[in-house]
């Protein structure tokens, strides 16, 4: 080895600030980041993705990859075009995806944790509800006494049987992942885009994940009804009876208790944050059939989850 | 839940205000929002209601209310009321709340003018989704159920509003338009190949039967003309819309009527087709299409009135004949004139008809996979990566004579480099990855790997190489981290930074390292992609190259590191930790061709490359194991260069002694 003399140690001084030089160069040369943005329908709700980055063609090939992995999840969980949940309502069984699989199992785990108030079995009263309203907005007697049968012969997560190779529906029983798989989806997009390196961005697909904070350095806001609520690497969603009515007084919408069949008296809103939207999602859904008195204990089993639940006159934190 | 639906059954319920019609609830202020470049308005008519926005005397788009078209609500259930514009192409022209009942945003400073900064977004977005030219971002606080729900209304209208007034019919393969009428000049028809002409001279038809022409060689034996009448937009403007649809009723149902007509002294009528002894046949005409060939009787067809003043019926004669269904009348068909000579020879001239597009209904194009998308946006970065990859294949082709020359092969080398760097790894992001690799492998069919059409061709480039030559043609070559590493190994060596070479034994260690990164990302990969794409960080070419250092400190100090690692060590990233160069390595083995020049000499007791190997890829005996070699070359500069390499400089030396012995 050489000696070290006076010109090798300023040489090598020269490269030590040359280095960190060059990579601040590198990242000065680039355009100023900005915002790019995609709106789509997904599941059938209008969403949004929202990008920061300098790199216009590196952000358009992530929202290709986006929209691609998107369609791919439509195709096992929509309710409304050939998908592998369509055809286990339509067969009764289906060999499954690895992703119907794990949303399956994640809807029955907190199925176990909300005591039932959770059920990926209610799409059976969807469709007697839907059949009824479609045609009339007036509420016929008997319409509770009829969800109510359907809901003891056909709603029951229990007997659902998921396994790698075979998902099975009892005859009679359908699914509907339509409480759970907007969440999942919207963490699989954002998981792509954080593998792609992107450091600040809102996946907004019914549910939020917020990749990262504001470029502006302080958190993403989103406003609910439960007031603005700040996200950074976390998910919300927001749940409330009144977002699809089936008829005026709102007593009728499509969060279901399966006990009952009828719907669930919920409070006016609950927004779930958690690490995953997956997660925040389901436990919006559940929070409403349980109400908040209960809410905590559901929680408990999710650490990191919080819910704001407003009703009527109050708001609460839990 | 099903939104449409949703809406729908909103439409069923009794709730908000009666409202004023439509012109009134559009004040000037909301119009200049919702529509600022129109012209004149039109009535208020239709269903779904809207107003048509005239430019000129031609519509361009039409103002709708949500409330009329969809009543759909927010968080309140009185249904809001946002006025917009849509275009004939389906992009909002602008959109604006002019009542709503909403609770959390009615009277509310802050948020209320973010609503309608929210809606005045929406101008210039496609009804059918798309990327969003503008973002205001804390619109993330506009996901509200209001905004997003008015959003959404909007869109549905809009959809709604054109699906009324745009009523293209509904196709599921092409399918002759026979509804959709349009006026059309005699010119226009000519001039589009709705309507063929043909000029058949008397010398043309002496030629064809082999006799003398009768009169005139150039005296006009017919002026043929002929058309397919069916669609109504062709036949009406040919004959007049009236005629078109009486004669249309007189032919059976779904038959094909074609029209000809012709002037001059040979008619295609002839007179057979009013004589029973000859079948009611005419013999100077037939349709052929695909090799069958229709000939017609007297009841498949009608004369036509000739007495217009110009256009197909000013002919001296014009007839409709129907034709079976078995005649295609999308596909090329071919009026023949049948001409026949005194010795009963019969010769055809044959008039081609192919039906113009325009009037032929296509059926609404499927939207084009994503792959395609990403390969059309991608096509100018793919013909340089491919000048590039051309540029890369002459330089191994002719590897021998670039490594003739130093100073050549310097230039060239680092010019290349340079541009890996600099246009493949940060202008077009193009960094094959470990990543891909795993993708690759765990789900080998799927189209997403199809989304980075330059990544596809340098995998598929490599991959070729790996097999022809070894892992260094990417790894030396097209790798942008690879040859970032190098380039600055070049700055380091001229600034006479200190190098340190790990000993033999240590070195075969460390490169276990690049094997059991790859190992585990592969085998990590399929248990969980995700966990996988994460322990993918120990590669920093998404911080050095992707993402061009904007990354978060802790991974660009990572990337900085190795780089600094590169100053002392050359390539130690490459040589001791790539899986994706792990991967290629253990495969280099199988490669089929050994480019890279030795003599006996080598090893021993010549060590001269072994030494200016950079990444001492060449042993002790002078073997080069290729899955450590980068294909840099250098030692095949060193092998042709007569002063440098010992056994030519030795070679060299005898022949000098040898001219000096002979002339002693």
């Amino acid at each position: 080895m050489h000696k070290v003399t006076r010109r090798r140690a300023f040489r090598i001084m020269a490269a030590a600030a040359g280095l960190p030089l060059l990579i601040a160069g590198v990242r000065a040369a680039q355009p100023k980041p900005r915002f790019f943005s995609w709106q789509g329908d997904v599941l059938g709700a209008a969403s949004e993705l929202t990008l920061w980055h300098s790199d216009e063609a590196l952000a358009r090939r992530a929202m290709l990859k986006a929209r691609h992995e998107i369609a791919r999840c439509e195709s096992i969980f929509s309710l409304y075009r050939d998908s592998e949940v369509t055809r286990l309502n339509r067969d009764g069984v289906v060999r499954p995806s690895p992703e119907l699989l794990e949303v399956i199992d994640a809807s029955q785990r907190l199925g176990e944790l909300s005591g039932g108030a959770f059920d990926i079995t209610v799409q059976p009263l969807w469709q007697v509800y839907e059949r009824h309203f479609w045609s009339r907005s007036d509420v016929a007697p008997d319409i509770l006494a009829r969800a109510r049968d359907v809901a003891r012969a056909q709603v029951d997560f229990r007997r659902v049987q998921a396994g790698a190779r075979r998902v099975e529906l009892p005859p009679g029983m359908t699914i509907t992942l339509n409480g759970i798989a907007q969440g999942y989806i919207t963490d699989r997009v954002t998981d792509l885009l954080r593998n792609d390196g992107f450091e600040h961005a809102v996946v907004d697909l019914g549910e939020w994940r917020a990749l990262g904070s504001h470029p502006e350095g302080r958190p993403w806001r989103a406003a609910t009804r439960s007031g603005e609520i700040d996200l950074a690497d976390n998910a919300l969603a927001v749940s409330a009876g009144s977002g699809t009515p089936f008829e005026p007084s709102g007593r009728f919408h499509h969060i279901f208790d399966p006990a009952t069949g009828a719907s669930a008296p919920t409070p006016t809103e609950v927004a779930v944050i958690a690490r995953r939207a997956m997660i925040a999602d389901a436990l919006a859904t559940a929070i409403c059939v349980v109400g908040e008195e209960r809410a905590a204990q559901l929680l408990a089993a999710y650490p990191g989850a919080r819910a704001i639940v407003t009703s009527q006159t109050t708001r609460k934190a839990t | 839940m099903p939104r449409i639906v949703f809406l729908l059954l909103t439409i069923l319920f009794a709730g908000a205000a009666d409202a004023a019609t439509l012109r009134e609830r559009l004040t000037p202020d909301v119009l200049a929002i919702v529509m600022p470049a129109a012209e004149r308005l039109g009535a208020e008519e239709g269903s779904p209601p809207a107003i048509a926005v005239y430019k000129g005397s031609e519509i361009v788009a039409y103002l709708f209310s949500t409330l009329d078209v969809v009543r759909a609500s927010g968080y309140s259930s009185v249904p809001f009321d946002v006025i917009a514009g849509v275009d004939l192409q389906g992009r909002i022209t602008g959109a604006k709340a002019v009542f709503h009942a909403e609770p959390f945003v009615v009277n509310d400073p802050v948020r209320q003018p973010q609503l309608d900064t929210f809606l005045a977004r929406e101008a210039g977005t496609s009804i059918r989704g798309g990327v969003v030219p503008a973002l205001t971002p804390d619109f993330v606080a506009g996901a509200t159920v209001t905004a997003r729900a008015m959003r959404g209304a909007v869109a549905d209208a809009a959809r709604l509003v054109l699906r009324a007034r745009i009523p293209v019919p509904q196709v599921s393969e092409p399918t002759l338009d026979h509804e959709q009428y349009r006026r059309q000049t005699w010119s226009e028809l000519l001039a589009e190949g709705a309507v063929v002409r043909r000029r058949i001279t008397a010398g043309e038809v002496a030629a064809a039967l082999g006799t003398a022409p009768e009169g005139a060689p150039d005296g006009l034996t017919t002026d043929l003309y002929a058309a397919l009448l069916t669609p109504a937009a062709l036949g009406g403007s040919l004959i007049g819309l009236n005629r078109y649809n009486e004669y249309m009723r007189r032919f059976p149902p779904g038959a094909q009527v074609i029209a000809v007509a012709s002037s001059g002294p040979y008619d295609f009528l002839g007179d057979d087709y009013v004589r029973a002894a000859k079948g009611y046949r005419f013999n100077r005409i037939r349709v052929t299409q695909e090799g069958r060939s229709y000939h017609f009787v007297n009841g498949d067809f009608l004369r036509l009135d000739t007495r217009a003043h110009e256009g197909f019926l000013s002919q001296q004669y014009a007839a409709l004949f129907a034709l079976p269904p078995t005649f295609d009348p999308l596909k090329e068909w071919r009026l023949e004139l049948l001409v026949r000579g005194a010795d009963a020879k019969e010769v055809a001239f044959p008039l081609p008809y192919r039906l113009p597009a325009s009037y032929v209904l296509l059926p609404e194009a499927k939207p084009t996979p994503l792959w395609i998308e990403a390969w059309r946006d991608a096509r100018v970065d793919i013909a340089i990566l491919i000048a590039a990859l051309t540029a890369l294949t002459l330089i191994f082709v002719f590897q021998d004579r670039l490594a003739r020359s130093r100073v050549a092969h310097r230039v060239v080398r680092t010019g290349f480099l340079l541009f890996v760097v600099v246009w493949l790894g940060w202008i077009a992001g193009a960094q094959l990855s470990i990543i891909n690799l795993m993708h690759y492998v765990t789900a080998p069919l799927s189209a997403a790997n199809l989304l980075e059409p330059l990544i596809v061709i340098i995998a598929a480039y490599t991959l070729l190489s790996l097999i022809l030559i070894g892992r260094g043609v990417f790894c030396g070559w097209l790798c942008p981290f690879g040859a970032l590493q190098e380039l600055l190994a070049q700055v380091s060596r001229a600034l006479r930074l200190p190098q340190w070479t790990p000993g033999a034994a240590l070195e075969s260690r460390l490169r276990w390292g690049k094997y059991a990164a790859a190992a585990a990302l592969l085998i990590l990969a399929f248990v969980s992609i995700g966990t996988a794409e994460s322990a993918a960080e120990i590669e920093p070419f998404k911080t050095a190259i992707t993402a061009k250092f904007s990354r978060a400190w802790p991974y660009v100090l990572y990337a900085g590191a190795l780089l600094a690692a590169g100053l002392f060590t050359e390539r130690a990233y490459c040589r001791f930790l790539c899986p994706l160069g792990g991967v290629l390595a253990a495969f280099d083995r199988f490669h089929l061709l050994d480019r890279l020049r030795r003599r006996a000499e080598c090893g021993s007791p010549c060590r001269l490359c072994e030494a200016a190997c950079p990444v001492r890829a060449i042993e002790k005996s002078g073997k080069i194991v290729t899955a450590e070699c980068f294909q840099c070359l250098d030692c095949q500069v060193e092998y042709f260069d007569e002063q440098r390499c010992p056994p030519l400089v030795a070679a060299r030396r005898l022949e000098r002694n040898g001219k000096v012995a002979a002339h002693a």
